[in-house]
């Protein structure tokens, strides 16, 4: 936060300052606020690796952004904020507060892009959090139906979440990898610390994940494809949560890693390209080959990277549920496959232009170590 | 262990051509460890042959490292695929398998080629996933993933995985779209050893199997008749090689149940892959069309014959003996009357002038093939015909001498004529144009394939289609409460 005030007054001092806090970040911190009222700093056991990935792609999206604007630049950072405390938070009035500290800056940044996406957006993330704040105070059933539709919203789930590949797509490249990468991210761990409506998440999941695929497979725009691909990735994320908790946090850090190295990626080339029609890339490439098509068959669960492990954990939970119901989704996850090969053949392509980016390296390689995650 | 010596080659072949020629070699004389288990034998060798092949089919192409380190890959593939002992490892290598044909056929990089790969891809995927679904319910009831009893569904699950990998009848545009690949991965991974992957997955399991017998033996007579049938219409050499491999490999699938498989196998992939390395090579620089030309006294022609005849199942090479000893009689000659038609004008077509075709490193390619092929012939005689057809492999050579001069001049004509009568007669209603009929009515059984073909390919523009699809789901999951 303080860097996000020194970034105003001088670029570099603020960056160094955001890196350092990110740095510091673990360090414990509680402090009474209110009588009875403790804000503290608390990420779950099982979260901590996706705390380090959130950290990390912070700190990847404010090197990317270092030549923007400062006032953009801190309405960054201020975002970030927002992504770290949320998953350190430890008391729903917390929760709250990081929640909203996170659709400001966001809705300043989108506003310069496209100002009809960045209300929608704002509105979206405005009822979500309401209804969120709603399913805090209130209790019972009501509560969970209350809290599964507010962080539907947040996670994009297709009817509630069509805010979603619009401000993906607008939003600067930095801004939406961390969108897609940890935002719907934070929806599914709201979900995982509060309480859900089963029958609920499981319709808006099965829903998300062919509508999802169905739209990525057929869309042009290189982001909105990615975009789309988070709806239907967050489908995924929401059968984690109903048939295998223990995975969920694994399968959310390889999503992270996967897609916001995706939409890193996907920066690089459309800036250096200046193409963003995926019919029209060719790409040659040293650096960003490889990382694109891990991501992109990790997300498919292609064996032997880790989301395949994942996927499989997942669908064991469901078969152990109904085999009915995952055939149902075994049909759904076959979608994936169309949008997944269109990503991978942007290297395949007669005359291809040169795009090189290593930044966006890391997450790849992360990503392909976190195969030693599974037990 | 071996399998893990063919990770080590795609890795040396990224580095350099040269090491990974010596590697090639030096990898072939460890095919002594495997001396004793057929699959993993006959992999090796035609494997290990395509790569030779690919060293001189790709000269000069500056991505060949990429070529040959995915062709290493699919080796280790499709080892690990016979050799693996527990359901996860057979899925990996399954799926391995897909990725690598994927980027071989996409070779080339046309917009053919992009389309063919898609299309193989996305069907192959579904495959897997039929699989994967197998393998979950399995261990739904088992709680374990070690080979052992199947439940039904897995099995149904089972059988349509094998059918959409081996490319069987409503699935078999993959394949035929696939022959886009260079041709060294055509004759490895399309003809001889990956499409048969669904047919010895269902031979590995053949003692569960047998309650599907009802099912699988009919639907492989279908794929065996219907593509046969277009075979004898197809203008590219290349696809007619595809057609003749869906209906061999729908041949193996016909026999899942019995000692016959592995000698199909082995015999097919053994002469398939021959026969890729012949035409590859005098066939490549003119777009793999029909019409060339060729002499037929020339080297490649004979080993042509030869390797037609071991297809088409004449006594005494090859595939005869199976045909010959589990087939009955009527059934035996209609497969035999189907398959050389379709060879006898692809090989009258090809071979009909006087230009010498090039020949090369494929050529002694597939004269050790072939020879190999005669070699696993051999212990057939035993399988039940007798002492007067044992009396025919004495006259190998001599059979291939006279195929050459009578049989395909004699038979091959006389069928030519007989379709050019039917055709000639001009009866109104039924024989008009009957080889033209034949190829309608196998178009008309596939049009359950062409529909599944644009359901892939077309496009989905309607936002009902996705509203439909998305309710016919939540209809689904709203049953389950």
């Amino acid at each position: 936060m303080a860097s996000a005030i020194l970034v105003l007054a001088s670029r570099r001092m603020g960056i160094l300052l955001s890196l350092f806090s990110v740095a510091l970040i673990k360090a414990p911190l509680t402090f009474d606020w209110l009588p009875g009222i403790t804000f503290g700093w608390d990420v779950l056991a099982n979260f901590q690796q996706l705390f380090g990935v959130f950290a990390l792609l912070v700190v990847i999206a404010i090197l990317y952004s270092r030549k923007m604007e400062a006032k953009y630049l801190s309405s960054m950072m201020v975002f970030c904020a927002g992504l770290l405390g949320f998953l350190g938070a430890s008391h729903p009035l917390q929760f709250f507060m990081f929640l909203e500290l996170m659709i400001f800056p966001a809705f300043y940044l989108l506003l310069e892009r496209d100002p009809t996406t960045a209300f929608k957006y704002f509105a979206f993330m405005q009822v979500s959090s309401i209804l969120v704040l709603a399913g805090m105070i209130s209790s019972g059933a009501i509560a969970s139906l209350l809290l599964t539709l507010g962080f539907s919203i947040k996670m994009g789930l297709f009817p509630l979440g069509s805010w979603l590949p619009d401000a993906h797509s607008q939003a600067p490249h930095p801004l939406s990898a961390l969108f897609s990468g940890a935002l719907v991210a934070c929806g599914v761990y709201g979900l995982y610390r509060f309480s859900y409506n089963f029958l609920l998440l499981l319709v808006l999941a099965i829903i998300s994940i062919v509508y999802g695929a169905v739209r990525a497979s057929k869309e042009e725009d290189l982001k909105r494809l990615l975009a789309y691909s988070t709806v239907s990735q967050m489908g995924y994320a929401a059968l984690a949560l109903l048939f295998a908790p223990e995975i969920l946090p694994l399968f959310l850090l390889m999503h992270s890693l996967a897609k916001a190295g995706l939409f890193f990626a996907a920066g690089s080339i459309i800036e250096q390209t200046g193409i963003s029609n995926i019919s029209q890339l060719s790409v040659s490439s040293s650096s960003l080959t490889l990382p694109i098509i891990i991501s992109a068959l990790s997300m498919a669960g292609i064996p032997p990277l880790l989301g395949f492990w994942i996927e499989l954990t997942i669908f064991k939970g469901i078969a152990a549920y109904s085999l009915l119901l995952l055939m149902g989704v075994l049909i759904a996850a076959a979608f994936t496959i169309f949008y997944v090969e269109r990503l991978v053949s942007i290297f395949m392509r007669r005359s291809p232009k040169r795009v090189e980016d290593w930044l966006s390296v890391i997450p790849a390689i992360l990503l392909v170590l976190g195969v030693l995650l599974v037990e | 262990m071996i399998e893990v010596f063919f990770m080590i080659g795609a890795l040396i072949s990224l580095l350099s051509e040269k090491l990974s020629i010596l590697f090639t070699v030096f990898s072939s004389l460890l095919l002594f460890s495997v001396w004793n288990f057929t699959l993993e034998f006959v992999i090796t060798v035609v494997g290990l042959m395509s790569l030779i092949f690919s060293y001189s089919y790709l000269k000069g192409n500056p991505r060949r490292k990429l070529f040959y380190s995915l062709m290493y890959i699919f080796i280790f593939a499709m080892l690990l695929f016979v050799s693996a002992r527990d359901w996860i490892l057979l899925y990996v290598a399954w799926e391995l398998m897909n990725w690598c044909s994927y980027f071989l056929i996409h070779f080339r990089e046309s917009s053919a080629a992009r389309h063919a790969a898609r299309n193989a891809l996305i069907l192959n995927f579904i495959g897997s996933l039929a699989l994967l679904g197998a393998i979950l319910v399995y261990q739904s009831v088992n709680a374990s993933l070690s080979f052992g009893i199947l439940p039904e569904l897995s099995l149904y699950l089972i059988l349509l995985a094998a059918l959409i990998k081996s490319a069987q009848f409503p699935f078999s545009f993959w394949l035929i779209d696939a022959m886009e690949a260079p041709t060294p991965a055509s004759a490895l991974l399309h003809s001889s050893t990956m499409v048969a992957a669904g047919a010895i997955l269902v031979f590995k399991f053949q003692a569960q199997m047998i309650t599907l017998a009802f099912l699988i033996k009919p639907l492989a007579l279908l794929s065996f008749f219907v593509s046969a049938l277009i075979a004898i219409k197809e203008t590219n050499q290349k696809k007619i090689m595809a057609y003749s491999t869906i209906s061999s490999v729908a041949l193996m699938f016909y026999f899942f149940d019995s000692v016959f498989f592995l000698p199909i196998f082995t015999i097919h992939a053994l002469v398939k892959a021959a026969m890729f390395f012949l035409i590859g090579t005098y066939a490549s620089q003119q777009d793999y069309v029909l019409d060339l030309g060729l002499s037929k006294r020339s080297l490649t022609s004979i080993l042509m014959i030869f390797a037609i005849a071991s297809l088409a199942g004449f006594p005494p090479l090859g595939l005869f003996w199976i045909k010959a000893a589990a087939v009955d009689l009527i059934l035996g000659s209609l497969m035999l009357f189907v398959t050389t038609i379709y060879f006898a004008r692809f090989y009258f077509t090809v071979f009909s002038g006087g230009i010498q075709p090039r020949e090369g490193v494929g050529t002694k390619l597939a004269i050790v093939s072939l020879l190999l092929s005669v070699l696993f012939t051999l212990p057939l005689v035993n399988l039940g015909v007798g002492v007067t057809a044992a009396i025919f492999i004495v006259l190998i050579p001599i059979a291939a001498m006279t195929y050459h001069w009578v049989l395909f001049k004699v038979v091959g004509h006389l069928l030519e004529k007989l379709l050019y009568l039917l055709t000639a007669f001009k009866l109104p209603t039924l024989l008009v144009n009957f080889d033209d009929r034949i190829y309608a009515l196998g178009k008309k059984l596939l049009v359950v394939s062409e529909i599944v073909r644009t359901w892939f390919t077309g496009s989905f523009r309607n936002d009902v289609a996705y509203i439909a699809i998305s309710l016919s789901i939540l209809v689904l999951g709203v049953l389950l409460f």
